[in-house]
């Protein structure tokens, strides 16, 4: 059996729950639960655990799609997830500045643990009070256009849209190890 | 291009840094909100002038005036001489500018009003509780408000958060005791830090936790923690989490886990598969 494994993160809100409900073909295992924080006072239930989906394209071939917690805090669960995948898409909602400060540390966190390709999901791009997606490249930390991922507009609760930022993911993820096969051969 | 916000949400060290990082033009006002602490003086408004990332100008009023009566009450020149100048030589670089080439003031002046109008005052906004910011890059830059010297937001934003006494607004956005940091520029800090900030910035890069770092120091864990954060707002370090070993406060419904075979190179076949497999769905959604 041949599986990718895709880690789907981001900050409290950002969409991932929806974003795995919205492609996986069986109903995703969900772990939502009230949430004992802050995160209570706007959003009443939040993934504790892990989301879980899958794509089975094949007899042998399927996409593992895991959902990190909602709650920021980097547990052994985060470990487990990183450890197993081959690449990760970042969500972070467009209109939510205050967001930004949680994305940029998960990215500093899953820069320094794992080494894979990723690409940044924008969600809510078309409110009103949405940032442009240069300047949330800057306040991610990512101050070339030059040297940044991809980034592409997400609405979690369309199919079209979610498959569309899956292909991007995985486009790079080819294009990554391409390039390693070559560094490789260089090397070699 | 217009951001807007709260400051509760999205801090002012964190605007200078995004303004600077991005070297923005435009300008940055900031609305005051009332918040229930004490305050005897009315809230004024205040515009922050930004050219290329760096700060330019600082006024209360978008009137063009402020300047002119710094000036003044300075005792430098007086307003009315400033106007018949005006008269004589066309307003197409920074006032300041303009009147030092005229020989009506001096470099060293030049630099008093820019301490007063911008240096002094910015620093003591990073002590307001709540506030509604907009940034606006179609704003043009006013010539009748500039010095024609400009500060970079990080020494600004490093200067008021030295400043600050109450943190509470800011105790949400510090990093966490049980993380690290690491260095984003190479050799020397590129700007002036104080003793306790170098001694802090020894230990950058070196696996210690915030917590690890305080000990060695003797300092407060929280202290430590404020430390980084304009270590961190002014584009220095970064904030790497760690695992926490605490367990979670709710237990979790037992869950797949991931499969236990490495996460190697998937194959051509594969990622084509998929791609095949994915494309209509991305199709029939668009």
């Amino acid at each position: 059996m041949e599986i990718m494994r895709i880690v789907i993160t981001g900050p409290v809100g950002a969409g991932k729950s929806t974003f795995i409900r919205t492609i996986s073909e069986i109903e995703p295992v969900d772990t939502d639960r009230k949430a004992t924080d802050e995160v209570g006072s706007w959003k009443q239930k939040t993934t504790v655990a892990m989301d879980f989906g899958r794509l089975q394209f094949g007899p042998n071939v399927a996409l593992h799609l895991y959902g990190t917690p909602g709650q920021e805090r980097f547990d052994f669960m985060w470990e487990i997830l990183i450890r197993k995948a081959h690449a990760f898409i970042l969500l972070v909602s467009s209109h939510r500045p205050q967001d930004f400060r949680a994305a940029r540390r998960i990215l500093a966190f899953m820069r320094h643990r794992a080494k894979i390709p990723m690409v940044i999901g924008l969600s809510h791009a078309d409110n009103p009070n949405a940032w442009p997606p240069e300047d949330i490249a800057i306040a991610l930390g990512y101050l070339s256009p030059h040297n940044r991922p991809p980034m592409v507009q997400v609405n979690a609760l369309d199919q079209g849209s979610v498959a569309a930022a899956m292909m991007k993911l995985i486009e790079t993820y080819a294009k990554h190890q391409a390039e390693q096969l070559n560094w490789d051969a260089v090397r070699h | 291009m217009k951001i807007t916000g709260y400051l509760s949400e999205f801090s002012l060290g964190e605007i200078f840094r995004f303004l600077e990082q991005g070297q923005k033009t435009g300008c940055l006002s900031i609305k005051p909100v009332e918040t229930e602490t004490l305050s005897i003086a009315p809230l004024k408004h205040h515009y922050i002038f930004f050219r290329l990332g760096q700060i330019v100008a600082a006024t209360h009023e978008l009137d063009h005036q402020g300047l002119q009566q710094l000036i003044e009450q300075r005792g430098f020149i007086h307003v009315t001489t400033i106007h018949r100048l005006l008269k004589l030589y066309p307003l197409n670089q920074p006032l300041g500018l303009l009147l030092k080439t005229q020989g009506a003031l001096d470099s060293q002046q030049l630099q008093l009003l820019f301490k007063q109008q911008v240096l002094t005052p910015i620093p003591e906004l990073f002590s307001l509780a709540e506030g509604w910011f907009k940034f606006d890059a179609n704003h043009p830059l006013p010539l009748a408000e500039m010095t024609g010297l400009s500060a970079p937001p990080r020494d600004v934003a490093l200067a008021g958060l030295r400043l600050l006494r109450d943190w509470t607004p800011l105790m949400d956005k510090l990093p966490l005791p049980d993380s690290t940091v690491i260095s984003l520029s190479e050799g020397q800090p590129p700007c002036h830090l104080n003793s306790v900030e170098w001694r802090v910035w020894e230990y950058v890069d070196k696996t210690v936790t915030l917590e690890g770092i305080a000990q060695a120091l003797n300092l407060p864990v929280l202290e430590v923690q404020k430390i980084c954060f304009r270590l961190m707002v002014a584009g220095l370090v970064e904030e790497i989490p760690n695992i926490s070993i605490e367990p979670s406060p709710s237990s979790p419904t037992p869950l797949p886990q991931p499969a236990e075979e490495s996460s190697g190179s998937l194959s051509q076949s594969f990622l084509m598969g998929v791609l095949s497999f994915l494309k209509p769905k991305a199709m029939k959604g668009g």
